[in-house]
C-alpha cells in the first residue's frame, strides 16, 4: 500500500475517484461505510449509480468541476445509501491530472453530516422537539406536551395565525409518533371547492361521473397507516364536516362511486388561524365536528409573541439556504437584526423566511445589512406600535406630539428637550426611535 | 434488511406482471438526454409513462417534465394511473408513500430504460443484477433465491 493510498484509507470522509467518462476508479474504506457499497462493486460503474445524491441528475459537482477546471468545496446535498436512508453530506471535487498536466479524471471526498445536523439542532434549541424549537417562554407549555401527544393517537387541532408553523409542528408531531415510518399527508381544505374536496379527500371509484375512467385513491387511502393533515380545516362547508365527521367516528370513508366503505386507519391532525369557537357560536362551525377535532388542541403563539426566537430562526434560514449557495452568507449585522426585531411580523415565520431568502439573494457580501431587506423594512417606523390598542395609539400620539413639540420649542435641541420633558436624554432616544419620530438633521447646537 | 426483502417481493410480482403479458401502464424516471434511468427519484426530472400490451410490446404513451418536490411527484404519479414504477435509489419514507397509491415499485434500477425493459422481457421474470445498482446486488439475490437466472 503507497503512502497515499495509507491516507486514503485511513481518513473518515469518503472518497471516489472517477476518469473521464465518470466511471468509478477508486473508492476509499469510509466511502464503503457511508454508501454501502463495496470498492470491488462500484469499480467501472458510473459515479451517479453509486453516490447516488441529489445533485447527480442536474447539478453534478463533478461534471461542472471538469468542465469548468475548477474545485467545488463543501457544496450541501443528500445521498441515499444501499438501506433507502437519506443522508446529508457535504461534498468537494478536485481535477485529477497525470504527470504531463492531462487531466485524466476527478476526485470527490464528501463527509456525513448526520451527526453535525443533530448537534446543530441540539445547540441551537431550548425548547426541542424534532425539527421544532423555541427559546421563548411563550412556547413552553406546548413543548412540555408535545411527547405525550405524539404517541398518542387522538385527534389534534393546531390554530394559529398564517404563517406560524401549523404544518411544521404536524409533521414533526407524525415523525414522533408510532406513525412515523408511515406517509403523513397533507391536504389544504381551503384550496379545494367542495365538490373536488371529496373526491380529493376520499377518492373515486372508475365510472362515478363522466371523465372517471380509473379508479383514484384519494388522500385518506395515500395516508393510510400514517397521518392525515387537514389544514384550513376552518375552510370546509358544513355538509363536508358531516362528512368528515362520520369517518372520524366510524373509521370507514367511501370513495365516490363506491358501494361498500374502506375501513382506515390513521391519525388526523387539523389546523386552522381561525377562530373556531368564534365560528361556532356563529353557527358557521358545526359543534359536533368541532368537538370531534378538538380532543387535543394546540395554539402557536404569532411571531411578535415569541421574539426572542427571531435570532435563531434567522440562523436556521440561512442555514438552510446556504445549502444551495457556493458564497456562503455567515450571517446578519446588528442593525438589520434591530429592524428585524422591531417589526411587527403580520406574516409571522412565513413571511421572516420569505424575507431572509430574499435578503440573501441581494446580499453582495457575506453579512446581510440593513440594505438587503426590503423597502419597507430599510426606514424605522410604527411597526413596533401596529398592534396597539385604542388606549395605547393615544399615549403614543401624545408622546410623539410632546416630544415634537418640545424640539420644536428648543429648536432641534435633543438635550434641552428632554429636560423639557422631564426625561433623560436616553430615556428621551428611546422614546423617539420606539415611536418613530425622525429627527431633523440639526441638532439645535450649531448654527447653519 | 427487511427494506429490501419488500423490495424484493415487488420487484418478482411486478417482474411476473410484466412478462405474463398483462396490459398496463407504467413509468420510468430517466434523464432525458441519456436515456438512462435517473439515479435518484426524488430529484428525477422526467417521467416516461409506457404502455404494455397483452403481446409483450410496448410503446411510450408520454414524456413529461416531473414537478419538483417529492410530494409533488407522488402526487403526479397518483394522477397518472401508472400501476407500476422503475426508478432508482429512493428514500424508505417515500417508498412508503409511492406504495400507499397503489404502485408497485422496482428501485434501484440503473441503466438505459429500453435496455432494462428488453432485459426483463428477454430473460422472463427476471431482471438481471446488472441492472440493480451497486450494493443492492447481494439483498436481492438473497430475497430472490436467485440461482443462475432464474427466480423461484
Amino acid at each position: 500500500m503507497t503512502t497515499d493510498h495509507a491516507i486514503l484509507e485511513s481518513i473518515s470522509d469518503g472518497v471516489f475517484t472517477v476518469d473521464m467518462d465518470f466511471r468509478i476508479t477508486y473508492l476509499n474504506r469510509s466511502a464503503k461505510k457511508i454508501l454501502g457499497v463495496s470498492p470491488e462493486e462500484a469499480q467501472g460503474k458510473l459515479c451517479c449509480d453509486v453516490f447516488r445524491s441529489s445533485l447527480c441528475e442536474g447539478a453534478c459537482a463533478l461534471r461542472k468541476t471538469l468542465e469548468a477546471n475548477t474545485p467545488i468545496i463543501d457544496l450541501n446535498c443528500f445521498i441515499i445509501d444501499n438501506h433507502g436512508q437519506r443522508i446529508p453530506v457535504s461534498i468537494s471535487t478536485a481535477v485529477l491530472r497525470d504527470e504531463a498536466g492531462n487531466i485524466i479524471g476527478g476526485a470527490e471526498t464528501f463527509r456525513d453530516l448526520s451527526d453535525y445536523e443533530n448537534m446543530k439542532k441540539e445547540l441551537y434549541s431550548h425548547n426541542k422537539f424534532g425539527n421544532f424549537s423555541s427559546h421563548s417562554p411563550s412556547m413552553s407549555r406546548i413543548f412540555s406536551s408535545l411527547e405525550a401527544i405524539a404517541k398518542s393517537n387522538a385527534t389534534l387541532l393546531i390554530t394559529g395565525e398564517t404563517g406560524t408553523g401549523k404544518e411544521l409542528l404536524a409533521r414533526t408531531i407524525h415523525l414522533h409518533s408510532n406513525r412515523k415510518d408511515k406517509p403523513f399527508i397533507a391536504v389544504n381544505c381551503g384550496a379545494f371547492p367542495e365538490s373536488l374536496l371529496e373526491s380529493e379527500l376520499f377518492g373515486y371509484r372508475k365510472g362515478a361521473f363522466t371523465g372517471a375512467d380509473r379508479d383514484k385513491p384519494g388522500r385518506f387511502a395515500l395516508a393510510e397507516g400514517g397521518t392525515l393533515f387537514l389544514d384550513e380545516i376552518g375552510e370546509i362547508t358544513p355538509a363536508m364536516q358531516i362528512r368528515l365527521l362520520r369517518v372520524i367516528q366510524e373509521r370507514v370513508y367511501e370513495p365516490l362511486g363506491s358501494t361498500s366503505g374502506v375501513k382506515t386507519d390513521l391519525r388526523i391532525l387539523a389546523a386552522t388561524h381561525r377562530n373556531l369557537d368564534e365560528m361556532v357560536k356563529n353557527g358557521h362551525f358545526r359543534q359536533d365536528f368541532y368537538y370531534r377535532i378538538n380532543v387535543i388542541h394546540l395554539e402557536l403563539p404569532p411571531l411578535r409573541e415569541r421574539k426572542e426566537d427571531i435570532p435563531f430562526l434567522i440562523r436556521q434560514f440561512i442555514d438552510r439556504f446556504n445549502l444551495t449557495r457556493s458564497e456562503k452568507v455567515s450571517g446578519i449585522s446588528n442593525s438589520a437584526l434591530k429592524r428585524l426585531m422591531n417589526y411587527n411580523w403580520p406574516g409571522n415565520i412565513r413571511e421572516l423566511e420569505n424575507i431572509i431568502e430574499r435578503a440573501m439573494v441581494f446580499c453582495n457580501n457575506k453579512i446581510i445589512e440593513v440594505g438587503d431587506l426590503p423597502d419597507s423594512m430599510t426606514a424605522p417606523n410604527d411597526y413596533a406600535t401596529a398592534s396597539a390598542g385604542p388606549i395605547q395609539k393615544a399615549v403614543e400620539c401624545s408622546e410623539r406630539q410632546a416630544i415634537r413639540s418640545a424640539l420644536k420649542e428648543c429648536n432641534g435641541n435633543r438635550r434641552k428637550a428632554a429636560e423639557m420633558l422631564g426625561i433623560d436624554h436616553t430615556t428621551f432616544y428611546r422614546k423617539i426611535k420606539r415611536l418613530g419620530i425622525t429627527l431633523e438633521m440639526s441638532d439645535g447646537r450649531r448654527k447653519h | 434488511m427487511q427494506f429490501l426483502c419488500f423490495l424484493a417481493r415487488d420487484l418478482l410480482y411486478s417482474l411476473v406482471a410484466l412478462t405474463k403479458g398483462l396490459n398496463m401502464k407504467l413509468a420510468i424516471t430517466v434523464i432525458s438526454e441519456s436515456g438512462r434511468i435517473s439515479p435518484v427519484f426524488e430529484t428525477a426530472e422526467y417521467l416516461l409513462t409506457i404502455h404494455f400490451c397483452r403481446n409483450g410490446q410496448y410503446h411510450i404513451i408520454a414524456e413529461n417534465h416531473l414537478p419538483e418536490g417529492e410530494a409533488e411527484k407522488i402526487m403526479f404519479l397518483r394522477n397518472s394511473g401508472v400501476k407500476m414504477l422503475i426508478c432508482g435509489a429512493v428514500c424508505n419514507e417515500t417508498l412508503a408513500s409511492l406504495r400507499n397509491i397503489g404502485l408497485r415499485i422496482v428501485p434501484f434500477v440503473h441503466g438505459k430504460w429500453d435496455s432494462v425493459m428488453a432485459a426483463i422481457l428477454s430473460r422472463g421474470n427476471c431482471l438481471p443484477m446488472d441492472y440493480i445498482m451497486p450494493g443492492c446486488g447481494k439483498h436481492h439475490r438473497k430475497c430472490c433465491q436467485y440461482h443462475g437466472g432464474k427466480m423461484k
